[in-house]
C-alpha cells in the first residue's frame, strides 16, 4: 500500500469501518510512518470534538413528558383503530366515495356562494362613495324610474318606493361582479332623522350568503320570506329569494330598523308593475 | 415531497416485532440522541422540539409496522425523523429539497474534483469546538445530516445508510466531502489566527 493510498482511507480506518484486510495493511503501513499517525490521530480528533460538539447540548426539560403527553393524547383519540381487513375496507370505500364524489356531474342548480362583504362593498363604493349612477336613473319617481329600467334589465328589479321611510332614490348601477353574476343594485339615501342610506341588490340568479343565518318574517301581504342575514364591517345584509332572483338590503341602519325597512319591502315580483325587460349589456 | 407510509393504529397495541415492547419503551430513551441531532440538523432548538415530538408521534403511529432488527428502534425513529424535515423543509420552500445523490453530485461535483483531498490541520482540537460547529453549520444540508449521524459515534455507515435511505457509498462519499469541507474551513481558521500547532503556534 502507497503512502496516498494509505491516506485516502485513513478516515474510515479512523472510523473502523474498513474491512480486516485493509485495516490490517493500514495497521502495517501506520507503524512504518510517523507522519501517518500523526494524521490518523488527526482525523479521530476531528470525529471526537465533532461527537462535543452534537453532545454539548442537553434535552430541554420538558420534551419527554411533551412527547408522552401527545402520545398519550393520540391513544385516546385512537378509541376505535381499524385495523386488519376492515381498515381495508374502509379504505376501499372511502377511495370509492371520493372517486364517485370527483366523476358526478355538479348540478347545474347549483348556488353560487356570495360573502356579504360583496355586497356592502358595492353599497360603501357606490352608493356612500358614489354616487355612482351608470344606469342613468335622472329622476325620484318610482314609477317613472321604472320606466326608464325597462329595456335595460331581464329579471325584475326591486325598485320599491321607500318615500314613506324618508328615502329617495339616488341611483343605480350593475357593479357587482363577484362570480360573473348579474345584478343590479339601486340605492336611496335620507336626511332625517340622521342621514343614512340603503342599497337594495336584484341579482340575476339564486344566491346563498356565506355565514348568513336565516331568520323568517311574515310580510305585509301574508306570504312568507325567510332571510339569510349576515355582517361585513358592521354593516348588516339581509338576503332573501324570490323566484329565480335573490335580493338584498343593506345599509347603515340599526338591526330593527333594517329589519323593519326589509320586512316592509313586498315581493319584487308583485310590486314592480310590468315585466321589466332588461338586457344586461354592459354599462361600464 | 418525501412521502411516509405509515399505518393507522396505536403503538400500545402494536407490538408486533418489536419483542413485546411498547414504542415508548424502545423510543423514549434514544430522545436525547434523537433531540441532538434535530438540533445539529435545524440548527434551531424549538424548531428541533417540534420536529422530535412529530418524529415520535409518527413513529408511535405506525409502531405495527416496525420490525426490530439488528441495529433496534434508532435508525427506524431517525428515518422517521429525517423524512418529517425534509417534509418541513420542501414545505418551507427555504431549506432545500431533498436531493437524490445525481443531484447533488451536480451540485457539488465541480467543488468536489477541484478541491484537493486534506488532512486535518495540526490543531488543539480541545478549543476547536466552536469552530467546528460553525464548520458543521456551514455544510450543505445533505452533508451536515450524515455528519451529524457520524459525530454521534453511535452508528455505522450502514446505519447511517439506512436512515438516510442511500446507498452505504452515497454515505462514504457524503461523508468525506463534509469532512473536507470542514477541514478546510478549519485550516483557513488557523491560517488566520497563526493556529497551527508545531507551526505557528
Amino acid at each position: 500500500m502507497t503512502e496516498e493510498q494509505a491516506r485516502e482511507i485513513l478516515p474510515i480506518h479512523a472510523d473502523g469501518e474498513l474491512d480486516a484486510r485493509r485495516a490490517s495493511e493500514l495497521d502495517q503501513a501506520l507503524a512504518d510512518s510517523e507522519e501517518l499517525r500523526d494524521e490518523f490521530e488527526r482525523w479521530r480528533a476531528l470525529r471526537r470534538c465533532a461527537h462535543r460538539v452534537v453532545m454539548s447540548t442537553s434535552t430541554p426539560a420538558g420534551l419527554k413528558e411533551a412527547v408522552l403527553a401527545r402520545i398519550s393524547r393520540k391513544d385516546h383519540a385512537v378509541k376505535f383503530p381499524l385495523t386488519g381487513w376492515f381498515s381495508g375496507i374502509s379504505a376501499a370505500a372511502a377511495a370509492l366515495a371520493l372517486v364517485f364524489f370527483i366523476l358526478q356531474p355538479k348540478p347545474a342548480s347549483a348556488i353560487p356562494m356570495i360573502a356579504a362583504d360583496r355586497f356592502v362593498e358595492i353599497h360603501r363604493a357606490c352608493a356612500l362613495g358614489g354616487p355612482h349612477n351608470t344606469l342613468g336613473l335622472n329622476t325620484q319617481d318610482i314609477e317613472q324610474a321604472r320606466v326608464q329600467l325597462a329595456g335595460l334589465v331581464d329579471s325584475r328589479v326591486l325598485l320599491p318606493d321607500l318615500s314613506a321611510n324618508g328615502f329617495e332614490l339616488k341611483g343605480a348601477c350593475r357593479c357587482f361582479h363577484a362570480k360573473n353574476l348579474d345584478a343590479v343594485h339601486v340605492y336611496y339615501d335620507r336626511q332625517t332623522p340622521a342621514p343614512a342610506m340603503v342599497s337594495l341588490f336584484t341579482v340575476g340568479c339564486k344566491v346563498c350568503v356565506k355565514q348568513g343565518r336565516c331568520e323568517r318574517c311574515v310580510c305585509a301581504s301574508g306570504r312568507c320570506r325567510e332571510y339569510q342575514v349576515a355582517c361585513a364591517n358592521k354593516t348588516l345584509v339581509y338576503k332573501w329569494d324570490e323566484g329565480a332572483c335573490s335580493y338584498a338590503i343593506c345599509g347603515d341602519l340599526g338591526t330593527g330598523e333594517l329589519r323593519a325597512l326589509a320586512d316592509a319591502l313586498e315581493f319584487a315580483l308583485e310590486n314592480t308593475g310590468p315585466d321589466l325587460q332588461l338586457t344586461f349589456t354592459s354599462d361600464n | 415531497m418525501v412521502d411516509i407510509a405509515e399505518a393507522g393504529s396505536s403503538g400500545r397495541e402494536a407490538m408486533a416485532g418489536s419483542d413485546g415492547k411498547s414504542f415508548e419503551e424502545l423510543a423514549v430513551p434514544h430522545l436525547d440522541m434523537v433531540f441532538r441531532i434535530a438540533l445539529r440538523w435545524t440548527n434551531d432548538q424549538h424548531e428541533a422540539e417540534d420536529l422530535v415530538q412529530e418524529a415520535y408521534l409518527r413513529g408511535h403511529k405506525s409502531f405495527n409496522r416496525f420490525e426490530m432488527r439488528e441495529y433496534g428502534i434508532r435508525p427506524w425513529l431517525l428515518r422517521i425523523m429525517r423524512n418529517a424535515f425534509l417534509n418541513r423543509a420542501a414545505r418551507q420552500a427555504r431549506a432545500p429539497k431533498a436531493a437524490d445523490q445525481q443531484v447533488l453530485d451536480q451540485m457539488h461535483g465541480e467543488a468536489a474534483t477541484v478541491e484537493e483531498a486534506m488532512a486535518p490541520p495540526t490543531l488543539d482540537y480541545d478549543r476547536l469546538d466552536a469552530e467546528v460547529k460553525t464548520a458543521m453549520q456551514n455544510l450543505a444540508p445533505e452533508f451536515r445530516e450524515a455528519l451529524t449521524l457520524w459525530a454521534t459515534m453511535e452508528l455505522s455507515y450502514q446505519e447511517i445508510a439506512d436512515i438516510l435511505e442511500v446507498p452505504i457509498g452515497t454515505v462514504m462519499s457524503r461523508l468525506h466531502r463534509a469532512r473536507q469541507r470542514m477541514v478546510r474551513d478549519l485550516d483557513d481558521y488557523a491560517r488566520e489566527n497563526r493556529l497551527h500547532i508545531g507551526r505557528e503556534l
